[in-house]
């Protein structure tokens, strides 16, 4: 889609033509653009589609959140020029005037830069198998379980993290003016000063707190869910309402995987046969549908497979079977 | 989804009454509108990805079929390649609909039916967009580098120029103009199944 650098692609056309003051030149070139080739009209198209699109989102209650977004960077911005100000009208002699105008363009000078720098953006990744601990520049934490992703966004209003797919452990430092929202699964799970899990798994989102509170909120309505404790969690499809739960098992599991175990108490054993293959890149395949439902407990540590399988057949009747990168758990009758 | 879901409930109970919009209806039984059956149920599945309202989505299909129909004679370009002319007639329609519907919505706040209902919930059936574009659009607004996305909601969603945004942020216009170029790059790539 993207041409040669030269050229103007479809959305600098639109923005140029969207402006209040397009001259007529402008717009000559710019049908002159369309003429040149049928892709133009497609992109062009495509972009006039899009924005009709979003701005369907104009009166929508869901998209109050970002206009707020919008107004406290504007006023926030307002309050520091005009602190600015003050610094200037202060002194009384030339050289401190002088010093404070120094500052002054120093300050402004910043203050402008900072609007060009881009957001930085960290990427944080692990494979099958792998975990990771990822310090903060504010000083919190994120554990990283198995085949994880999660995009970390800092800026002076907040503190925004992306998962985009896995689990992780977030320890979060408190900072009253700039909260620690993790979005995950078309929701914002924002945190009040604490620790806590989410896991994606696949479009079934859970949140756990393991210390102190977090609060879920619904990205398309806005609506916040009650505010979780340890052993109260929420789950959500993508994007969808938030269901709040008693579930204190979960929190077995997460502290057990901070420490690269897995620990099944009582656990139906597909349930743990699922568990394994998340950390394992050769996968257990139960072949025994008779044993499915069959409980089973015990500690493992994470990438241990070897342990796991031959715990299996002292406790259950089944013999184990590897064959094209899979592993199979057969019956033993 | 829903949307899809919807049709098919609704399908032959009472079609008239949910198509109000709509203007005209014409039954076709030439060689011409074969053509357009051949792509008649993915092209009801890409409108309904966007609209929330069957009627609506019956609507826009058969003011498509009315466009194509009108103009198989005179176009190089259906006969081209038929299914991506009839897929642009398409998403124009989509298009106009959209911005129609939002101006009306505008000039006279919701409709009769709409308001008859006493109610302050949001009423899926009174959406316009589907839930799954709607959430969407909301995520990749999330995703957007900040300070792009406080531009584009500044000048999309409360509606100010170029050069007032340029003035409000003390910015140049042309970085305003930047920013709005990376949102529409950035929307355009992460709601590609959309357009």
């Amino acid at each position: 889609m993207s041409k040669c650098t030269e050229e103007r692609s479809a959305s600098q056309w639109y923005v140029g033509i969207h402006n209040a003051c397009v001259d007529d030149i402008t717009l000559k070139a710019f049908e002159s653009w369309l003429e040149e080739d049928p892709q133009h009209r497609d992109d062009y198209e495509q972009c006039e589609l899009m924005m009709a699109l979003l701005d369907s989102l104009a009166d929508d209650p869901a998209i109050e959140p970002f206009v707020e977004e919008t107004l406290i960077k504007q006023t926030a911005e307002v309050s520091k020029l005009a602190g600015f100000f003050s610094i200037f009208a202060f002194p009384a002699n030339k050289f401190a005037l002088g010093l404070a105008s120094l500052v002054l363009a120093t300050m402004l000078l910043w203050f402008v830069g900072s609007w060009d720098q881009p957001v930085k953006s960290n990427l944080y990744q692990t494979g099958v198998g792998q975990q990771r601990s990822i310090q903060l520049q504010d000083g919190s934490g994120v554990a990283l379980n198995t085949d994880s992703v999660v995009r970390v966004e800092y800026n002076n209003e907040r503190r925004k993290v992306v998962l985009e797919n896995g689990e992780a452990t977030f320890s979060v430092v408190h900072q009253k003016a700039r909260p620690f929202d993790v979005l995950a699964g078309g929701n914002i799970v924002r945190a009040i000063g604490t620790r806590f899990n989410v896991f994606v798994n696949g479009g079934e989102i859970h949140i756990s707190v393991l210390e102190g509170e977090v609060v879920v909120v619904h990205l398309e309505s806005g609506t916040k869910s009650e505010i979780l404790v340890p052993g109260r969690s929420a789950q959500y499809k993508f994007g969808g309402p938030v269901r709040v739960v008693d579930d204190s098992s979960d929190i077995v599991r997460i502290e057990a995987w901070l420490e690269g175990k897995l620990i099944f108490n009582d656990w139906d054993l597909d349930r743990a046969i699922t568990e394994h293959n998340r950390y394992a890149d050769k996968k257990m395949v139960l072949d025994a549908k008779n044993l499915a439902e069959a409980e089973i407990s015990g500690v493992f540590n994470i990438g241990d497979t070897q342990s796991f399988t031959s715990a299996l057949q002292e406790i259950l009747p089944v013999t184990v079977v590897e064959q094209n990168n899979i592993i199979a758990i057969r019956s033993r009758d | 989804m829903i949307g899809v879901q919807a049709t098919d409930q609704r399908e032959g109970v009472d079609v008239v009454h949910y198509s109000k919009n709509s203007k005209r209806r014409i039954s076709m039984s030439s060689s011409n509108s074969q053509l357009f059956e051949v792509y008649r149920e993915d092209l009801r599945r890409y409108i309904s990805k966007m609209l929330a309202c069957p009627a609506d989505v019956e609507d826009v299909l058969q003011e498509t079929y009315c466009r194509v129909y009108a103009r198989a004679a005179q176009s190089e370009k259906q006969a081209q390649n038929p299914r991506a002319y009839i897929f642009v007639t398409a998403a124009n329609l989509i298009k106009d609909f959209l911005r129609n519907r939002l101006k009306s919505e505008r000039r006279e706040g919701p409709s009769v039916e709409d308001t008859s209902l006493l109610s302050t919930e949001p009423n899926p059936e009174n959406e316009i967009i589907s839930a799954r574009l709607k959430r969407d659009m909301l995520v990749s607004l999330e995703r957007l580098n900040p300070t792009c996305r406080q531009v584009f909601v500044m000048h999309r969603y409360q509606h100010l120029s170029h050069s007032d945004i340029a003035e409000q942020l003390g910015i140049s216009v042309r970085t305003v103009e930047r920013r709005m170029r990376i949102a529409i790059d950035h929307f355009r790539n992460q709601l590609r199944e959309y357009l």
